[in-house]
């Protein structure tokens, strides 16, 4: 095959048609899409990053050449394949990059299929679900009788340790992410890696340990690197800034020279140091292209985010203008749970009620719950919004809660909602009879060593399947703690005998019912929604974290300070958004993180922007510049 | 990519891994051929690669209930079939990623799974009753469903005997002739049309433009207009609603593009030197066959793509004379070695299978296979090039055989037979052949059917062989005693003169010279008879035939030049010779009358193989007895190899 995929001005214009309410006129759009090497692209928040390389694809497709190679489209997270998957679908022959040759999944997914199961399966390893938490716990509870003396030397760092323990690299080493390093040599290390391999043989591993395992099949069978490069010519990486240096690694040992790899990120919404990494694969790499214009919102937005932000060129605001100046407001110890309610109230005095139903309006902070109790208000999201409830925020259902489980495969909706929602409710049935299954069917580690072990009587199977169906298609009512047991039990019963004996609600462990009940935060009377209701209008806030809402547009942002080592955030940003300071300059990863959160916080309305901060941490002179830079402060320090 | 090992459990012949009744065979990278008798299980191996892989002609294949297989009358529930492909291209490997199965120090390599269960009714049996299926992939089946585009790439051209070549070559939607052109580099440049109805003379460059032409062509001559227009004024416009007329058109092909245009094309065979090349002249079934045949093997060679080339024929002497199948079989071996294409052939033709590369032939037995590659058998690897030549298509009998009978010369192979015949124990009824080496040395390459690993081919083969020690009584034999006795020099030329006799020989050295006989060929299922005295007629001489062998040698003395004798002459010397026998075995001791009477033989003055034929002729007739009479006075060496081949029912 001659050359790399080049795309061709003739086929912009196709752009139009799959595109009509977008333009992609702009030189820095038409750079990036016709960049056919190994590039870099730095892009601003809303500059239609997705959309960018979402039109890419969809101009590659058409004319991909190939029959059996394909494009590998990897991203951070599912949502984001999900968003990806959703804009192909939109235009002409996209669709046909959601299936074989291509891949379009996250970087585990792609790790997982092309290298760390095969690979499990020579080693007779049958992988179960991966459950971070449960293997932590389970490896803790049994390392724990042999390490108990080194633990407890400091238990609350060296436990995290234990929790932590993962392979590394081709050879399976034993390492740790934690402050206190695992020792070296020793008694306890030998037990500790015999205790990690026994777990590994029973199919118990955590995610971190696949890629290890990808290193080792790389390492060992000759020319797996070499077919996994030919079969991906063009490989384009979303959300680059998210990947860490594990992920890297693996992808680095794959793709070489002959492959395009290109990159889509912002690395000034990295999770990870900025400027920091001095790892080879670090984003962006030299000679980045860049997406600076954003259409998401205006210049005033942009100025803000701009003054927050430590890397790349200027972001140009192309998007509508917007209903208010940048606000900051000014709470004290008494209003502070009246903010989110307040703002509410106040933006719908000019929010043009058809955007509120299209775009969502979100009160977040950078702080969950965790904080001092000694440290003023303004610390952690409970300062504003007491109710607030972490696992309801959670996205991912937890592989260990079957209520979970249950409502996932109900309601579960996105493009690939029936394999999801399958496999949810099979993993459910495998939670229940691996607790309670008559013995045989207990000890099955995966739904397919069920069915298999259920060959012989085609009852049980049935009824298997039967239950699983059952589960999608006719959803129980898990909306609370009774009703969930109450479904477990009947699908127990319903499950006849491959139970063994009776189970009672008493039974039940209580894991499987945690998250069950509250959880659907778009559910009316979720935890974390405000309903706001004036007499013209009525619209929720959702009350989030700041890391929750990275690639969100929001209609209007309010962002909420937060303290983290006795350091207010906003406080600590306000020479910046002043123009005292310039973020390019800050080499503290304290600073670097805190103004990272108020970068993202800052780059996602489209109308709207508020900060709010107590008035005790502001000074006049402050905010009489603030001002002068074109900022809106209202005080709100009295109750109303 | 080819296939390199091919596993079954519980399919059809093929029982269970747990008593090792399973199938498990390697096949070479190129030339493969299956020989066996019927029922071998050769059939069944192709199948599991065509149930595995599937085919490229679409053709309708699943696991059935009889599919099953049956031990001591319970058929098995699951089975399951398994075809390992190795030597990946890269391309291959890359097209295959979500299949591979990883193995340290291997490159990656597909292995097909297919599990089948059979349905046993009651609860969620219903209506389907046919056995449930999944094709996954890694041994044991534990990897990802195989997919459709994994399907494209893996699937075996398969070739069923007896087949119709003269239809399969008929020009039909997908027909091979249009895949072979639509595989040829320069086929996209034939679907350019520029032809223009307003000039339509102009020089037509592409394929597609030549039938345009003619379309244009034909659809203006007026036999067809005519028709045309008859058909719609006169029939059609009647059957027509208003809304929606019924016109018809009279083309050459539907729809003018490349690929109908190529699906019109026929392949065939010119007719025959002599016959004006314009006429029409269906050849033979044989020689389409073979074009087909070469079709195939065109398509593979010339793809040149990702695609698996793997071609199963089965039978392909079907319709060949005997000297075509052996060109048949050169060539496949040929192709398969230059083009890179693996064939597995499946043959009951001694032809076929003597023409291939012993190397590339396996053995099928009673649902086991035996690879007769090198390192396999217990035949050095020299020996190889010299069996090829020496497997003419006689000799080649050897592997359809469910027993074999190696003799030295053409006498043995004529008298055996009959003797065992009639004495109840048929050579034919056994599916026993004999075969002529011409040579006790050759007995060697009876090896090839012994195996290095220790097991035993299911084939008996008996080697029946002269002990070349010549008995003391025999005057016209000079033995070293004999020269010693004489006061004669032992040396001539500074050689020494040959041990010939027994008495040249202590008893342990007797031994030892018949051990040695035997080991040469001994081993597995293979066993060797060494005549008792010294050759086969002489032993006959010995034995209680000795009278038949007798007058025997006299019929052949009478017949002398002429080369035959009538029914009277015959009568005649038989009768006398008879009667010459019995008054000289009043006086003489038989080891005499032995010596005497096979002097003729020895000097070539009586030829063996017409000997023979006359005592099989009154093994025929029933002159020599039957059944156990006749087996007790065979000499015993035959005796034991009879009982060895055939051991008696009781």
């Amino acid at each position: 095959m001659s050359g790399p995929f080049q795309l061709t001005h003739d086929d912009l214009a196709a752009l139009s048609q799959f595109f009509p309410h977008l333009s992609f006129a702009r030189q820095e759009q038409i750079n990036a899409l016709l960049h056919a090497a190994t590039a870099d692209f730095q892009a601003a928040p809303g500059s239609g990053k997705t959309t960018l390389l979402g039109a890419k694809l969809a101009l590659m497709s058409a004319r991909w050449p190939h029959e059996r190679r394909g494009i590998c489209i990897l991203t951070h997270t599912n949502v984001a394949r999900e968003e990806i998957e959703r804009c192909l679908k939109s235009v002409p022959h996209g669709d046909s990059l959601l299936g074989y040759p291509h891949f379009i999944g996250t970087i585990q997914t792609f790790v997982n299929k092309f290298l760390a199961i095969p690979w499990l399966r020579t080693l007779g390893i049958n992988l179960r679900e991966i459950d971070e938490e449960d293997f932590a716990d389970r490896f803790y509870g049994r390392a724990y009788p042999f390490c108990k003396a080194w633990v407890d030397v400091n238990a609350w760092e060296r436990a995290t340790t234990i929790r932590n323990v993962r392979y590394q690299g081709a050879e399976l080493a034993l390492v740790s992410d934690a402050e206190t390093p695992l020792p070296a040599t020793g008694k306890m290390i030998d037990s500790l890696r015999a205790l990690k391999a026994t777990m590994a043989r029973d199919g118990r591993l955590r995610h971190a340990d696949m890629f290890a395992y990808a290193e080792q099949a790389l390492a060992k069978v000759p020319g797996l690197a070499e077919a996994v490069a030919y079969r991906f010519p063009n490989v384009f990486i979303d959300e680059m800034q998210d990947t860490n240096d594990i992920q890297l690694g693996v992808l680095s040992l794959v793709f070489n020279a002959g492959t395009i790899v290109q990159r889509f990120g912002d690395v000034n919404q990295s999770i990870l140091n900025r400027g920091r990494s001095a790892a080879p694969n670090s984003f962006p790499g030299l000679g980045s292209l860049e997406v600076c214009t954003s259409l998401r919102f205006g210049m005033n937005f942009a100025a803000v985010a701009n003054s927050v932000k430590a890397v790349g060129g200027e972001i140009d605001g192309q998007g509508p203008p917007c209903l208010a100046p940048p606000t900051l407001i000014l709470y004290s110890d008494a209003t502070a749970q009246q903010v989110i309610a307040r703002f509410g109230n106040w933006i719908a005095g000019f929010l043009p009620s058809d955007e509120v139903e299209k775009l969502p309006v979100k009160a977040i902070c950078a702080i969950k719950t965790e904080g001092n109790m000694r440290q003023k208000v303004g610390r952690h999201i409970t300062d504003y919004f007491p109710q607030f409830d972490d696992a309801a925020a959670k996205t991912a259902p937890s592989q260990r809660s079957v209520g979970q489980l249950l409502r996932t495969a109900a309601t579960h909706v996105t493009s690939s909602a029936t394999e999801k929602r399958g496999a949810a409710a099979r993993t459910a049935l495998l939670l229940m009879v691996q607790k309670f299954g008559v013995s045989g069917y207990r000890d099955a580690k995966t739904w397919r060593e069920l069915t298999l072990l259920g060959a012989s009587n085609v009852e049980h199977i049935s009824r298997l399947r039967g239950a699983a169906r059952d589960i999608v298609l006719s959803p129980c009512d898990v909306s609370t703690d009774a009703s969930c047991k109450t479904a477990i039990l009947t699908l127990l019963v319903s499950l006849g005998d491959i139970i063994d004996g009776q189970v009672s609600a008493a039974d039940l462990p209580v894991e499987w019912i945690v998250g069950a009940s509250p959880n659907v935060a778009d559910r009316q009377g979720s935890p974390n929604i405000l309903l706001v209701e004036t007499r013209n209008m009525k619209f929720p806030i959702h009350v989030a974290t700041i890391a929750s809402v990275k690639g969100e547009t929001h209609l209007a942002t309010l962002v909420l300070e937060s303290c983290r080592r006795q350091r207010y955030d906003i406080k600590e940003v306000l020479p910046y958004l002043c123009g005292d300071k310039k973020a390019a300059d800050v080499t503290d990863a304290m600073t670097e993180g805190q103004l990272m959160n108020i970068f993202v916080g800052a780059s996602r309305p489209r109308k709207l922007l508020a900060l709010a901060m107590h008035a005790d941490r502001m000074n006049d002179r402050t905010r009489q510049k603030l001002e002068e830079v074109g900022w809106n402060v209202l005080d709100w320090t009295t109750v109303v | 990519m080819h296939v390199h090992r091919v596993s079954a459990e519980n399919f059809r012949t093929f029982g269970a891994c747990l008593n090792g009744k399973h199938l498990d065979i390697l096949l070479n990278r190129g030339l493969n051929v299956l020989v066996g008798e019927n029922d071998a299980g050769k059939t069944s191996i192709i199948d599991v690669m065509r149930y595995a892989l599937l085919t490229t002609s679409n053709d309708f294949v699943r696991v059935e209930d009889d599919d099953f297989h049956i031990d001591a009358g319970n058929q098995a529930t699951e089975l399951w079939l398994e075809v390992e492909l190795r030597g990946l291209s890269k391309p291959q490997q890359a097209a295959l990623l979500d299949w591979l199965t990883l193995e340290a120090g291997a490159e990656p390599y597909l292995i097909i799974h297919l599990h089948a269960r059979r349905r046993l009714g009651g609860v969620g049996g219903g209506r389907q009753s046919n056995p449930a299926v999944t094709v996954s992939c890694g041994k044991g089946g534990g990897g990802a469903e195989i997919s459709s585009a994994a399907r494209e790439l893996i699937r075996a051209t398969y070739l069923k005997p007896l087949r119709d070549a003269v239809a399969e070559l008929r020009p039909k939607k997908g027909s091979r002739l249009s895949q072979v052109l639509r595989a040829h580099k320069d086929v996209k440049a034939e679907a350019e049309n520029n032809f223009d109805k307003t000039k339509p003379d102009d020089k037509p460059t592409t394929l597609v433009e030549i039938m345009a032409q003619a379309q244009h062509r034909v659809s203006t001559r007026k036999v067809v207009t005519d028709v045309r227009d008859k058909l719609n004024d006169d029939f059609l416009k009647e059957l027509s609603f208003d809304a929606t007329p019924l016109i018809s058109d009279i083309r050459v092909s539907a729809d003018l593009t490349l690929a109908q245009i190529l699906e019109r094309l026929e392949l065939t065979l010119r007719p025959p030197g002599g016959v004006s090349q314009d006429l029409v002249c269906e050849r033979g079934l044989g020689y389409n066959n073979v074009l087909f045949m070469a079709a195939e093997l065109l398509l593979l060679s010339n793809g040149g793509g990702d695609e698996l080339a793997l071609l199963l024929i089965e039978e392909p002497e079907a319709h060949l004379h005997p000297q075509l199948q052996a060109r048949v079989l050169s060539m496949l071996a040929d192709k398969a070695a230059t083009k890179n294409i693996q064939v597995v052939v499946t043959t009951h033709s001694p032809n076929v299978a003597s023409s291939a590369p012993v190397e590339t032939l396996t053995l099928v037995c009673s649902g086991r296979p035996y690879r007769l590659s090198p390192g396999d058998t217990c035949l050095e690897p020299a020996d190889y090039e010299f069996l090829r030549r020496f497997l003419d298509s006689s000799k080649a009998n050897l592997f359809f055989a469910r027993g074999v009978l190696i003799v030295e010369g053409p006498a043995e192979s004529i008298l055996l037979p009959a003797l065992a015949e009639a004495a109840g124990r048929s050579f034919e009824a056994n599916g026993i052949s004999t075969i002529s080496v011409g040579g006790v040395g050759l007995f060697r390459y009876a090896r090839i059917l012994q195996r290095k690993d220790g097991t035993k081919l299911p084939i008996k083969v008996a080697c029946l062989g002269d002990s070349d020690i010549v008995p003391n009584d025999v005057s016209y034999v000079e033995g070293r005693q004999d020269k010693i006795n004489k006061g004669q020099a032992l040396t001539k030329d500074g050689k020494q003169h040959m041990r010939r006799k027994v008495a040249d020989y202590t008893s342990a050295e007797l031994i030892e010279v018949r051990q040695a006989k035997v080991d040469r060929a001994k081993g597995g299922s293979t066993e060797v008879f060494i005549a008792d005295h010294w050759t086969l007629e002489y032993d006959l001489l010995r034995s209680g035939l000795a009278k038949a062998g007798y007058i025997a040698i006299q019929l052949e003395q009478a017949e002398g030049s002429k080369g035959y004798l009538t029914a009277v002459e015959y009568d005649k010397v038989y009768q006398e010779a008879g009667e010459a026998f019995d008054s000289l075995a009043l006086f003489e001791p038989e080891e005499a009358i032995a010596a005497d009477a096979y002097e003729l033989l020895h000097s070539k003055r009586a030829s063996k193989a017409i000997v023979a034929q006359y005592l099989a002729k009154m093994a025929k007739d029933g002159s020599l007895g039957t059944g156990d009479a006749l087996l007790k006075a065979l000499p015993p060496y035959i005796k034991s190899a009879l009982d060895y081949l055939v051991p008696d029912e009781l």
